[in-house]
């Protein structure tokens, strides 16, 4: 198993290169000059070619790279050019809050899409059944924004019930400790903070969570649908056992292996695809940081916004890829 | 006179798919003392694990409608609750299937997966119903059981899986074991193993048990009592002794010259009986095997042959038996 991690880890550094070689060509090639955002379009040329020379922009493309990435492995992503601020403290800053806000989101769609998959399954046909399967193919189909502003105008703007933005009322932050702040509000028993930071934090993550919500579902249904009819549910029913344990116990374990994978790569796609929630939300993480870089073409943020949210994925799926032998005893760690 | 462990009387079993009807079992009546071996023949699609499945109560309820009794101990089970049904399931009747490679759960360890019929049925401590597990995966004859417990299904043979199986079921001493096709998916070299093990011990637990099988040489080696399907209905039954000296029914006597003999000649082709089980959906008027009946007359086509009970717990359902039966 262990020899297994490690390759896997290994697998991690060329599609981190390449990841990180993708959106620094983009970056360089395709966007606009970030000193024209800078200085405005009437620079005088020495102004430009001071600034080009400050930010290294003079050198040739393939110096640029390897000082990029040098600087990088040392855990140095730049300066933003626009704040000059570190990126890297800027993204430690803004993690919490997208790991917050994609753990909620996922784990309501987890628990609400095995939950609605399940029952969907077992009353097949009924119009249980049907309900959810539309619900579902209506939270597949749903834009992310678009929700999130239908949920924005009939939760805060109609019934004033919650907050349209951010992630807690200011001046109520709790002291950080994991800067996950369901967790600090608890740890240091702030209650009024974890209120305040769960009615802010609870409408983004059911928008987020939605698409994964129904998608999980879906594949739920499907994968026990397949499972009671195999051959072992009908030894689980011979041996007198209860239809609840046949099927929490016998079916939904052999159910839930292809749907881990989704939740998995649907986790993955969470923490660094909330860029729409996040806007939409005002919420302060990594996807709205990565949006705001693209806007004022601040290269050394949007690379390591991206390098960080690529990281994120190749190890959430390697993650799954454990867990995954742990419910199939059939792949042994190969 | 014993009282029958099981009785089944008139049972129907049909299958409401769509607009049709399929008559899997069409009105049969079998019984089963304790201790005793029946034998379910018949070929393919003729009813038999349906009758099985239907003992159990293990089919699809949404689209399938049954009638008549199935007598265990007295109680009828198809007026049963699905709670007195499961308290029955494993503890008192248990059920091998025919397909070993699938019937196990890949996710559990074998001995999981006994010990796990043992807690349902009795109020016992994880520890103890593993160690039940482990003197049952020794008395099923897997070597080194301590170890095979820990093991999953996809680690063993098909012939170790069946004999899990037989660990599964008899493990909390049931009076009836139905065994469906046991040894069919098995290598023929496993095939007598298997089938010596069930018969051993059954006879060791005192379990009556119902054999379901297309190979009559398997009921000749076996069984006290047959009983010959057709197309859901019984077309011959009674000690397996005298069905096989005299068969009645134009069908056992089919079954039986499809058999290869030793004592054949070498040019003697072995016997098939033509054509296939009529469609249970649109059953014909009359008797179900005219059309593959080299006897049949008119009235065959007509009437449908009511069972005739003769002596020595015989019956036959045939109107014109061979053999020579006085009525």
């Amino acid at each position: 198993m262990l020899k297994y991690i490690i390759r896997k880890l290994l697998l991690l550094i060329p599609v981190l290169f390449g990841v990180t070689l993708a959106t620094f060509m983009v970056m360089h090639l395709f966007t606009t000059d970030p000193t024209e955002i800078i200085l405005g379009q009437h620079a005088t040329t020495q102004r430009v070619e001071a600034l080009r020379e400050e930010l290294g922009l003079n050198k040739p493309i393939y110096v640029q790279f390897g000082d990029y990435l040098s600087n990088a492995l040392q855990g140095d992503l730049g300066k933003s050019v626009i704040t000059k601020t570190s990126i890297t403290d800027e993204l430690m800053r803004r993690f919490p809050a997208t790991v917050e806000l994609a753990l909620t989101a996922i784990f309501i769609a987890t628990i609400m899409g095995i939950l609605f998959g399940v029952i969907s399954a077992v009353k097949q046909n009924s119009i249980y059944d049907y309900g959810t399967m539309v619900t579902a193919l209506l939270g597949v189909s749903m834009p992310i924004f678009w929700l999130g502003l239908m949920m924005i105008i009939l939760f805060s703007v109609i019934l004033g019930w919650l907050p349209a933005s951010g992630r807690i009322a200011i001046g109520m932050q709790p002291e950080t400790i994991t800067g996950l702040y369901l967790v600090d509000a608890l740890l240091t028993g702030d209650m009024g903070a974890f209120v305040n930071a769960f009615e802010h934090l609870i409408m983004p993550a059911v928008a987020l969570g939605s698409y994964s919500t129904a998608i999980i579902a879906r594949m739920t249904r499907a994968t026990m649908l397949e499972t009671i009819r195999q051959d072992y549910i009908r030894t689980a029913r011979a041996k007198g056992l209860t239809e609840k344990i046949v099927i929490f116990k016998h079916a939904l374990r052999n159910a839930l292996i292809p749907v881990v994978t989704v939740i998995g790569l649907q986790m993955g796609a969470l923490l660094g695809g909330a860029v729409l929630t996040e806007t939409v939300f005002s919420w302060p993480g990594i996807g709205s940081y990565l949006v705001e870089g693209i806007m004022v073409s601040d290269y050394p943020r949007v690379q390591g916004a991206v390098l960080l949210v690529g990281t994120i994925f190749v190890l959430v799926n390697l993650l799954v890829d454990v867990l995954y032998s742990y419910l199939d005893p059939r792949i042994q760690h190969m | 006179m014993q009282i029958p462990l099981l009785q089944i009387n008139q049972l129907q079993t049909h299958f409401h798919i769509g607009k049709r009807v399929v008559k899997a079992v069409d009105g049969i009546s079998i019984s089963v003392n304790p201790g005793e071996t029946m034998a379910l023949v018949g070929e393919s699609g003729s009813g038999k694990s349906v009758t099985a499945m239907s003992i159990m109560r293990l089919l699809p309820e949404a689209i399938t409608k049954t009638q008549g009794e199935i007598l265990f101990e007295g109680r009828d089970m198809l007026k049963m609750s699905m709670e007195e049904i499961r308290d029955i399931r494993g503890k008192h009747i248990s059920m091998i299937f025919q397909e070993p490679m699938t019937s196990l759960n890949p996710a559990y360890t074998i001995g999981e997966q006994i010990s796990e019929a043992v807690r349902v049925h009795s109020n016992v401590d994880k520890k103890t119903a593993w160690n039940k597990a482990v003197e049952m995966l020794e008395l099923v004859g897997i070597p080194a059981a301590v170890q095979r417990a820990k093991e999953y299904p996809h680690q063993m043979s098909g012939g170790m899986r069946q004999r899990v199986m037989i660990a599964i079921s008899l493990v909390c001493n049931p009076r009836l074991l139905l065994a469906d096709e046991p040894t069919t998916a098995l290598d023929v070299t496993i095939q007598a193993q298997i089938l010596d093990l069930i018969i051993k011990l059954a006879k060791e637990f005192n379990t009556a048990l119902i054999m379901i099988t297309h190979d009559l040489g398997v009921v000749a080696e076996i069984a006290q009592n047959m009983a010959v399907m057709y197309a859901g209905r019984i077309v011959e039954q009674g000690r397996v002794a005298d069905v096989f000296a005299n068969p009645h029914h134009p069908y056992t006597v089919g079954l039986m010259d499809s058999i290869p003999r030793l004592d054949g000649g070498k040019k003697q082709r072995l016997h098939t009986i033509e054509g296939v089980v009529p469609d249970l959906s649109a059953l014909p008027m009359g008797c179900t095997f005219a059309d593959r009946c080299e006897y049949a007359k008119e009235k065959c086509r007509e009437e449908f042959p009511a069972v005739r009970v003769l002596a020595n717990a015989r019956q036959v359902a045939c109107h014109y038996p061979l053999g020579g039966i006085e009525s």
